[in-house]
This record gives structure tokens, sequence and C-alpha cells, in this order.
């Protein structure tokens, strides 16, 4: 997966996860805030953060063919909805643009573990991180796994039609699941001779420390935009 | 623009859309940033209490055993990978499965909350599908109402004693169905139409979805019961030792 490559690859991965949250979140704010233009504005400043943090052209156009796949029927479908109103439409395609770009900002500079051991530190999100880090390391596995056989399958002429593309899916799924309960086995198994006795103990991930300057700085741009809507810079 | 022909121009937008990109069908999810702030929040106050329960029923289950989080880290994976799959439509489009229906039959419905929502939760972060100021509303139609109806209706079944394959059937081709009726309905209130209101607008998102979704649903329907009739036939005591917590008869 592309996001994942890149987040091991970004120049900004030793940057503390929370400095990146809190400049997300600053983008998200100012997503919902009205203000179409500043929104345009904002989009480009992600992309340029985004080759900053060195994601290439040809990187980040495969991944936004997907999301735009997304937004594009989904922005059609308003437009009808709403008998024409193209200004909503595009507010809404820029908004649903700018959002995924704040969130990909962060994907493609912090790898899933990084993230999840930062979150770990939140002791009641702990059982959901530990169950999302399992997954995490799991579905690159399963998924290898899924291709070889669905190919395998696909050579075999398994999905000629529609009746026999159901049979095989299921076959697939069914044996999917089979060896999903023989590897985890193996992993508990693996864990038992190791005396685990359910604890996950990982490797904290490394940072630098936390910039508190920058924080403030990202906030206080947050903050910015609240006062501009307070005082009726959107009218 | 009358009703009619409104519905007529949204069908025939998306089957271009369909004809156009036939590997990506509108998904289930609602994509990132298409919810404004309110419907968002009002979508995860719903959606977390629920997810506290999953949370809640997960921690009492791993004080039990500790190795219940390995299984729910691996029902998480193949989750994932499930809704990655394609499923095969006669409509043109390949969608993909949501797998709830499934999921709910081999690991109950409150540990599908948890794990459907991890699921989205890489869904969104590494394929783009769906979003995270959105995780709340697709959540809730997929993780929780999805999990729950799909509980429901095998409950009902075994009530009925209606066979393996009606109940498994029924609960998935529903929880399908549902998850997409909610989806409309979360749209519908976002996007209200101009004349009509919530309930025009409703209908307008039933129509564009149904195209596809019906289709899918009653695919995803005969697809579990294909892969719980293998299960069953060839690993019916695996899933029995393993699976503690699920609702079909394959346990």
């Amino acid at each position: 997966m592309l996001v994942d490559l890149l987040a091991y690859k970004s120049l900004w991965r030793f940057v503390h996860p929370g400095e990146k949250l809190v400049l997300c979140g600053v983008f998200l704010l100012w997503g919902f805030l009205p203000f179409p233009w500043i929104h345009f504005g904002l989009v480009l400043v992600i992309a340029f953060l985004l080759f900053w943090s060195g994601v290439s052209w040809r990187s980040f156009s495969k991944l936004l063919l997907t999301p735009l796949l997304f937004i594009l029927p989904g922005v059609l479908v308003v437009l009808f909805s709403s008998q024409g109103n193209v200004t909503l439409s595009v507010q809404l395609a820029l908004r649903s643009l700018l959002l995924w770009m704040s969130f990909l900002l962060v994907a493609s500079t912090t790898p899933v573990p990084d993230m999840l051991g930062f979150l770990r530190n939140f002791r009641p999100l702990q059982i959901v991180t530990d169950v999302a880090l399992l997954t995490y390391r799991y579905l690159f596995v399963l998924s290898a796994r899924a291709e070889r056989v669905y190919l395998a399958q696909q050579a075999r002429l398994g999905y000629g039609s529609y009746r026999q593309g159901l049979q095989s899916l299921a076959f697939l799924i069914g044996g999917l699941f089979l060896y999903t309960f023989q590897v985890m086995e193996q992993f508990r198994f693996s864990l038992e001779a190791r005396g685990c006795e359910g604890e996950l103990a990982v490797l904290p991930p490394r940072f630098r420390p936390l910039c508190l300057l920058r924080i403030v700085l990202f906030l206080g741009i947050g903050m910015g935009g609240v006062f501009l809507v307070l005082l009726g810079g959107h009218r | 623009m009358s009703l009619k022909r409104c519905i007529l121009l949204c069908a025939g937008a998306f089957s271009l859309h369909l004809m156009l990109f036939p590997h990506l069908a509108f998904a289930m999810h609602i994509m990132e940033g298409f919810l404004p702030a309110k419907w968002c929040l009002f979508w995860y106050a719903l959606y977390v209490p629920f997810l506290a329960l999953g949370v809640a029923a997960i921690t009492k289950g791993v004080l039990r055993d500790p190795y219940q989080k390995i299984l729910l880290g691996f029902a998480g994976a193949f989750v994932f990978v499930l809704s990655a799959l394609k499923l095969p439509s006669v409509t043109g489009s390949s969608s993909h499965p949501t797998g709830i229906g499934l999921g709910v039959t081999l690991f109950g419905p409150l540990p599908m909350v948890v794990v459907g929502s991890v699921a989205l939760l890489f869904q969104a972060l590494l394929l783009a599908h769906g979003g995270l100021t959105t995780l709340g509303a697709n959540a809730f139609s997929m993780a929780v109402v999805g999990s729950f109806v799909a509980y429901g209706v095998h409950r009902w079944a075994k009530k009925w004693h209606a066979s393996f394959q009606v109940s498994t059937f029924l609960a998935a081709a529903l929880a399908d169905l549902v998850t997409y009726a909610v989806t409309s309905l979360q749209l519908a209130l976002a996007f209200p139409a101009v004349q009509g209101g919530v309930l025009a607008s409703a209908e307008r998102f039933f129509a564009i979805f149904a195209i596809t979704q019906v289709p899918l649903a009653i695919g995803e329907g005969i697809l579990a019961v294909l892969v719980l009739t293998f299960l069953r036939d060839y690993a019916g005591e695996t899933v029995r030792y393993l699976l503690k917590e699920g609702a079909s008869d394959v346990r």
C-alpha cells in the first residue's frame, strides 16, 4: 500500500506525531469553517507540505485518484439532489479534498505502528490500539495470501461467470478464514514460547521531542479561524 | 425539475460513472468531508456508546482469556481483507462485500463493532475509502446498525426454526441493505432536497444506491451461505473450538 510505503520513507517520519495531529486538527477545523477560498488555499498549502515531506508528484497523483473517484460521483449526486446548486457542490468537493489531504499528511508521514505506539500512551485506548496493531501487522500477510489464491482461481477460470465467481470467492474466503486461524495459532504458540501472558510488549517508537512552540503556533492559526467566524468574516 | 426527471438524471450519471470506472462502484462509505461538522459530531455521539460497549465486552473477554485480543486482531485483518475483495455483480460494477453479516455470525455483534471500526479506520487511512471525520457515520451504519440487524435476524430466525442457510442469507443480505438505507438517510439528513426536504432527498439517495446495492446485498447473502457451509462442512470442529462468541449455527 502506497501510503504505508511513503510513511516509512518520509522526511518527517521522526517528527512527533502529536505535532502532526495538532496540525491536522487545525486543517480540520478550518475545513469545517465556511471559507471556500481559504479551503482552496489550504489545499495548495497541504500539497506543498506533502512534497516537502518527501511525497513525489507521481505518488501524489496515484493517491489522489481513489478519493477523486469517490468525490466526483458523490458531488454529482448532491448537485442533482440540490437541484443544480453548483456552489454547494464545489464547496463540498473542496472541503472533502482538504480534509482527505490533511489526513493524508499524517498518514503519509507517520507509519501506523508509530502512531499506534504514540496512542498507546492513552491507557483507555490501549486495548483498541493493541487490536489495531495486530490487525495492521497481519492484514498484509492475509492480503498477500488472498491475492495469490485469487490469481490461482482466475488462472483456472474461477471467475468466468457470476455463479462460478461467487463459488470461487466463497472458497477463497473460507480458506482465508482457516488460514487466519492457522497463523493465529502459530503466533499464539510463539508468544507462549517466549513467556508472554497476554500483554503485547513492543518497543516504543522513537520521535524527536515535542516542539511546544510549533504546537502553540498551530493552535493560534486554528483559533484565528474561529475568531474570523465570530467576527462574521464569512459573510 | 420534477422528481422523476431528477431520479432519471441521477441514475444516468451514476450508470455513466459505473461504465467509466467499473472497478470502483459508489461504496457504502461516506467520503471524507462529505458531512457538515454538526452531522459528523451527531453520528460520532451515536456511535461512541456502542464502541464503548464493544470495548467493555472485549476487555471482559480479555481478562478471562488474554489471547482473545489476538483473536480480535486477526479478525480485524480478516474483515479488512474480506472487504477489499471484489464481489462479482450482475450490474457491471464490482463492489466489495461489507463482511458484517459474516463477521457477526462468526464473532458476535459487540466485538464486531470494534473489529468493524478498526477495519473502517484502516480503509480510510490506507485505501482512502471513507474517512475519519465520517468514521462515526460509517461505523454507525455498518458496524453498529449492520451488526445488530444481522444479530437480530439470526435470533429471530433461530426462534422460528429457520434453516441455517435461510438465517445466514437473511442476516447478511439485510445487514447490507439496512447499512445502505442508513447511509442514504445520513446523506439525506445532511443534504435535504430544496423541495420535499429530507424525505425527498432520502428517496433519491435510496434510488441511486439501489442500482448497485440491492443486487450486491443478495450476492453477499449467497456468499455468506456458501462460506459458512464450506466452514461447517470442512472445519466445523475448528470453528466451534475457536469461536465462542458468535451467533450462528456454525458454533
